[in-house]
């Protein structure tokens, strides 16, 4: 029935455009790349040329509520998240419970130490973890990995990968996304190209702060229904090792 | 609350002019995001943008079948499915029939129009099954019992007061007209239905045939809640709603979210190729996209009409048309409301059922500059028109007024001979002069010519027309004056 379908409907189009066969042709250059919108490369920047898109990224970061800290090392962002932990309460429950994306750069992270003080839960939405979504839904905080940083919208680029589920960055009250330094790039052309050349990827999402609503009177709130803060973690220690993507 | 769906055009734009908070917010509307649409395009780098990306549209458009088969085989190499619905009934069968089959007690909906255009939660609740609007306005209008009245901000005609009353009774909390008190307590009452709900229905910004995935965008997280945590996915999509490149698609984003609430990017852009894969923990066990015709075919059939295919419903005509912005969203009595309405509703709907729509605009050519592409509505709307002044079998248009065509056939009459004119005027003017009133207005007629003065005063004729006047000064000059029609000159001549 379905394929019947699909028939039918294609060729009430095609009786609709008056198309003959001929037109396949036409369609493939349609998804050529055009000259005028082709994406020139990502220049290959040095670090003071990336710490200019991270101020660019900071100004554009304060109209959208998206709290950003630059950190120097892995301590520093660990107390930073710490801070966070310590200084929030649930919105929901009243167990203090984190998730965290399961991800090498977070997991370089020193948190439990830290978050142990304050007896603050962390769980590691890896895959082999069945219950990440209780988990999920009880944490007031999710922590997570960002793939790139964009720095004229203020946003970040999330790839759903196993361990790294798209729940930690929504259901949370507040959201922490760390990013390296080197994974910032300028415009959204330019992530568009980084996006387009990963293999096998079939669920993203570009977040540019916390969630937010005007339905009620035009007046802005944030926290609709997804997380209602939002910080932006960026590493800019001297990377030790090469560890671009 | 009434609903808008009995009302007339004319009912229900009077409640619109009537409601002091629709004015209000109408006004706060147009002032912000119409202008500051205007302004967006015009500092817009790259001048060829939105034409460029026009064209694009059209191209598309016109290899729309081929696009959507690379878009199906896309999403079901991923494992998603893919059902292409001829029909309104097509589509809400095939949303019931999976409800049913998955055992289906709860869906959460996010923003979708075409929902709305399809009667998709009628459809599901006949079968006992409970439907949620999550996005905030259309919330509030589903429990006020009410219908959208903008596109992006569906609940403008009410203020926080009336929000507060009824929240105060539908979720039991204490009165409060506070925004962010009041949108705390929708998140938490919402937040319980996006948990536990077995499907999210959702509509779809883009179809992209090169990646063969949709893209959504919201700012307050819902759609991405409602296609994430029930184990069951359907997104909603109108054939058109299709791009060939990721390229196409990136550049209609930043144009779509520009035009609607000029920011330079929604809050979250998702993109979705298929249900959740081996490894991720959340995210849909099935993913549906439903391809929906419901009368766009025949829209694209038709030269005239299939510009009107590119909108990307951004509502940016809406916020701009002088129309819109007096009598609001109701009077056009379906889910599109403003000029783009004024020209899908009818075309979609039928022209004869909706004549009411393409009349009332103004063709002031506000909603033309806005479009992030360009579509000429007006060119549309007078197209309508023409329509129903004469019929159009193709389009199973009936002459609207045959009334009014008579009046029309006997004006072309009357002032194609200079004689029949002339004594028209001569009595026009004795006629008229028992119903003009002490401010020199027409302030009433009667019959027919009632509507006429139905909110409006009517100006009388002039007790002399510009001809009689000129043959009055120049009578004598006659010769002189052929080629100029400025009395000054002749004066001073």
């Amino acid at each position: 029935m379905i394929k019947d379908n699909q028939t039918l409907f294609l060729n009430r189009i095609r009786a609709a455009l008056g198309n003959g066969n001929d037109q396949q042709d036409a369609w493939q250059d349609l998804l050529a790349p055009t000259d005028n919108t082709a994406f020139q490369g990502i220049p290959n920047r040095g670090r003071e040329e990336q710490l200019l898109l991270l101020r660019q990224l900071m100004d554009n970061a304060g109209p959208l509520h998206l709290t950003v800290h630059v950190c120097a090392s892995c301590d520093e962002a660990a107390n930073c998240i710490a801070a966070i932990s310590r200084d929030s309460k649930p919105e929901f429950g009243s167990t203090k419970e984190i998730v965290i994306h399961d991800h090498p750069l977070l997991q370089a992270l020193p948190l439990e130490p830290l978050l142990a003080k304050d007896s603050i839960v962390i769980h590691t939405t890896s895959s082999n973890n069945p219950e990440v979504r209780r988990h999920t839904t009880n944490a007031y905080i999710g922590v997570t990995s960002a793939a790139w940083a964009i720095a004229e919208s203020a946003t970040i680029v999330q790839l759903t990968r196993p361990g790294q589920p798209r729940s930690t960055s929504l259901v949370p009250s507040i959201h922490i996304a760390v990013l390296e330094l080197a994974n910032m790039v300028a415009t959204l052309a330019e992530a568009y190209a980084l996006i387009s050349q990963e293999p096998d990827l079939d669920s993203l999402v570009l977040i540019s702060g916390p969630s937010k609503t005007a339905d009620i009177e035009g007046s802005m709130v944030q926290g609709a229904h997804g997380p209602r803060a939002m910080h932006l973690i960026v590493l800019i220690a001297e990377p030790v090792a090469d560890s671009r993507a | 609350m009434k609903t808008s769906g009995p009302l007339s055009y004319n009912e229900a734009a009077q409640e619109g002019l009537a409601n002091p908070c629709l004015q209000r917010s109408l006004r706060g509307l147009q002032a912000h995001y119409g202008k500051g649409a205007l302004a967006a395009w015009r500092s817009l780098p790259d001048q060829t943008m939105r034409s460029r990306i026009k064209a694009r549209r059209m191209q598309t458009l016109a290899h729309l079948d081929q696009a959507l088969e690379q878009l199906a085989n896309g999403i079901r190499a991923r494992g998603g499915q893919v059902f292409f619905a001829t029909t309104a009934a097509e589509a809400n069968e095939y949303v019931r029939d999976l409800a049913r089959k998955h055992n289906v007690r709860r869906v959460v909906k996010g923003k979708s129009m075409l929902s709305a255009e399809i009667g998709i939660d009628a459809a599901l609740a006949a079968d006992g099954v409970e439907v949620v609007e999550t996005d905030l306005g259309e919330y509030i209008v589903q429990q006020a019992g009410s219908a959208a009245s903008h596109i992006i901000a569906p609940c403008i005609h009410m203020d926080r007061q009336q929000i507060g009353h009824l929240f105060a009774e539908h979720l039991h909390i204490p009165y409060t007209d506070d925004p962010p008190t009041l949108t705390r307590a929708a998140r938490k009452a919402l937040r319980q239905h996006l948990l536990t709900a077995d499907m999210g229905l959702t509509g779809c910004n883009f179809g992209c045939a090169e990646t063969g995935q949709i893209t959504l965008v919201s700012n307050e997280g819902n759609i991405r809640m409602a296609t994430t945590m029930p184990r069951l996915h359907v997104a909603l999509m109108g054939m058109e709603r299709i791009v060939a490149t990721l390229d196409d698609q990136r550049e209609l984003l930043q144009l779509l979210t520009q035009g609607a609430a000029l920011q330079k990017l929604s809050t979250y852009v998702s993109f979705v190729g298929g249900p959740s894969r081996e490894g991720d923990p959340d995210g849909p066990d099935e993913f549906h996209l439903v391809i929906v015709d419901n009368g766009r075919s025949r829209i694209l059939a038709d030269p005239e009409f299939r510009e009107v295919l590119a909108c990307i419903r951004c509502g940016a005509c809406l916020n701009i048309c002088p129309v819109y912005g007096r009598i609001g969203g109701h009077a056009y009595g379906s889910p599109y409301s403003g000029p783009i309405g004024a020209v899908v509703t009818p075309l979609l709907a039928g022209i004869n059922r909706h004549a009411d729509l393409c009349k009332g605009e103004t063709l002031c050519g506000a909603c033309r500059e806005v479009c992030p592409v360009a579509n000429d509505l007006p060119r549309m709307l007078a197209a309508l028109r023409h329509k129903l002044a004469y019929g159009d079998p193709g389009w199973q248009v009936r002459p609207h007024n045959r009334f009014e065509a008579l009046c029309f056939k006997a004006w072309q009459r009357i002032v194609g001979s200079k004689v029949c004119y002339e004594i028209f005027l001569k009595l026009f003017r004795a006629l008229q002069r028992p119903f003009i009133g002490p401010q020199g207005m027409i302030g009433r007629l009667y019959g027919f010519g009632g509507g006429w003065t139905e909110g409006r005063d009517l100006q009388p004729l002039a007790s002399s027309s510009f001809r009689e006047r000129w043959r009055g000064v120049h009578s004598k000059k006659r010769g002189n004056c052929a080629g100029s029609a400025a009395e000054g000159q002749h004066d001073k001549g």
